[in-house]
């Protein structure tokens, strides 16, 4: 199908029958709960910026109108931006090309992308999928910000990203229960996860000197006092650095004499 | 208006039909509008002007010339360059009429008029019939796609709810009975239809009549991953030049700032250097007439000259060289 329709009409027609099932065999139209879906039809932000936007318009939405993430927001209970075009990439249905678009290539650009991103995938996608698109961007420290019933909060990507992964309910959209991925390794759907940090049990099981001598990072920091490393406590780190100084000084100049 | 002038000076005798925006900045651009001028002669504006800068290809369909029009053989050719515009007007020679006097009197055909009106009355109990068909599927009836649709796009800026905002318009009373006609609120030009608040106006811009109503078919062209990956970059570097735009805007400023810092310093400066030079200059001079008379020792008439022109009020010419 070449074409969308404008508006969500036929969309919500098709809810419980002839519509296209979301990979994870959802019906896009019916994953958020009826409530909200009425809020967000009735919120003019959905009227005046959701209507006739394509896969690509929907990016110029995001740049322009999401700077915090959420589901409904205020006593009045309003459709975030965020949420209202959530719901339009169930209407939309994106490709999972267009999906890793918006991941990578304009995620990194655009934080809010990524994020929106990130929750289409947990709501449409095979458990499998879902771990295996989210979890790269555990490594994601930007911040967002997030809006609640009761107010604004501050948030990462990251975190975001394990929310989705693990909690029940984001974004005033419960989640559909997956398999833990713990089951999904023993049925050989997934492989064991690697962190960028290296193995866990590795970090867990090593000696700390080696792990310390393996960041780089040893005698040469100069916060430490020359003495420490004998187990020798100094009352005054200040004193300690000058008197390092001079001593590297006195060295300077031993090495000047011939 | 200019626009329509030139047009007038064009044209000896024709009807023009513009369903766009092309003539002019006319507000109404979805309306038709009518210019029907009779045997127009002016032989100096047969030449094409200049100053018709019709937009080229648009979308106006013409009925030409006239006396074919009276005969009801009305010929339509659309889209029209503005070039085939020109020579169509210039072939015709500005003196050349074929009318003959009583031509300007509407000519009935008879026959067409009946056949005409027989098309129309089936049209109409055609689109009743669909109408109540579609009544009583439970649908709303749309005017049928005539296949000359363009696809409905996002909008590209929030609807302009404000623009109107403080001013006055003078709405005739009575224009607009319920929503219809033009009247105090949101009007749509396409439907001829008033809205009393932006929210029955971004949803009756939505609605299949509207959208019928200006030519779409309210479907949207699906984006490719390609088409998502060129809007990314688009967004991006506009977003990028609009940062260079503000740094350097923010650098020009500095500079202008710099600028104008220098040459106020250097106005004091030389204000300062003024000051000085004048003190000093008086200084000198007291010291001079101190050096002059200080001895008191006067040789009769030597300073004559000088103390004359003293008490008549002129103090030397400047010169220090006596
Ligand atoms: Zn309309």
């Amino acid at each position: 199908m070449a074409h969308h329709r404008a508006d969500e009409k036929r969309f919500m027609d098709e809810r419980g029958s002839s519509g296209p099932l979301a990979p994870n065999g959802l019906n896009p139209a019916t994953i958020m709960e009826k409530p909200v879906r009425e809020r967000i039809i009735d919120s003019y932000f959905w009227k005046d910026q959701c209507f006739a936007v394509n896969e690509a318009d929907i990016i110029n939405r995001v740049v322009d109108h999401v700077n915090f993430i959420g589901g409904t927001y205020g006593d009045a209970q309003r459709p975030s931006p965020f949420l209202c075009l959530a719901f339009k990439l169930l209407q939309l249905a994106p490709s999972d090309d267009i999906l890793r678009e918006y991941l990578e290539f304009g995620g990194e650009k655009f934080k809010y992308l990524r994020a929106l991103a990130l929750f289409y995938i947990r709501l449409t996608r095979q458990a499998k999928d879902v771990y295996k698109m989210l979890e790269p961007y555990l490594e994601d420290r930007r911040k967002l910000k997030r809006r609640t019933r009761i107010g604004t909060s501050l948030t990462f990507m990251d975190q975001f990203a394990d929310d989705l992964l693990t909690k029940d309910r984001v974004c005033a959209t419960t989640l559909w229960k997956m398999p833990k991925r713990e089951l999904l390794e023993d049925l050989d759907v997934l492989e064991p996860r690697v962190s960028p940090l290296g193995d866990i049990e590795d970090l867990l099981e090593s000696d700390p000197e080696v792990v310390e001598g393996n960041n780089g990072r040893r005698a040469d920091d100069s916060e430490e006092s020359p003495g420490s490393e004998f187990g020798e406590v100094t009352p005054e780190p200040e004193g300690i650095h000058v008197d390092k100084e001079m001593g590297e000084k006195e060295k300077e100049h031993d090495n000047d004499e011939p | 208006m200019e626009m329509i002038v030139s047009i007038l000076s064009l044209c000896s005798s024709m009807i023009i039909l513009c369903p766009s925006s092309v003539w002019g900045n006319s507000e109404d651009s979805a309306t038709t509008h009518r210019f029907h001028i009779n045997n127009f002669e002016a032989p100096a504006l047969a030449q094409p002007r200049p100053s018709f800068n019709h937009q080229q290809p648009c979308h106006c369909t013409y009925i030409l010339p006239s006396s074919t029009l009276y005969n009801g053989n009305t010929t339509e050719t659309s889209p029209l360059s503005a070039n085939q515009f020109a020579a169509m007007s210039a072939n015709k020679g500005a003196y050349e009429t074929t009318a003959s006097d009583t031509d300007f009197r509407k000519k009935y055909d008879r026959a067409e008029y009946a056949a005409k009106a027989a098309e129309r009355e089936s049209k109409e109990k055609e689109e009743r019939k669909a109408r109540y068909e579609a009544k009583l599927a439970g649908k709303k009836y749309h005017v049928p796609l005539t296949g000359n649709e363009t696809l409905t796009e996002a909008r590209a800026s929030r609807l302009d709810v404000a623009s109107n905002v403080g001013k006055v318009m003078l709405v005739p009373a009575g224009a607009a009975t319920g929503k219809r006609g033009r009247g105090a609120g949101f009007y749509c030009q396409a439907c001829d239809l008033t809205f009393k608040d932006n929210l029955q106006w971004v949803e009756h811009e939505n609605s299949m009549q509207h959208l019928r109503a200006i030519g779409q078919t309210g479907e949207v062209r699906r984006a490719t991953a390609e088409d998502v990956h060129d809007r990314i970059t688009m967004i991006w570097e506009k977003i990028i030049d609009e940062k260079r735009a503000d740094v350097k805007t923010l650098g020009e400023r500095l500079e202008v700032r710099k600028m104008e810092d220098d040459k106020e310093r250097e106005e004091r400066r030389r204000k300062r250097r003024d000051l000085v030079e004048k003190k000093k200059a008086i200084k000198e001079e007291e010291v001079k007439v101190k050096k002059e008379y200080g001895d008191d020792v006067r040789i009769e008439g030597e300073h004559d000259e000088d103390d004359m022109m003293a008490s008549m009020g002129i103090v030397g010419f400047g010169s220090s060289k006596k």
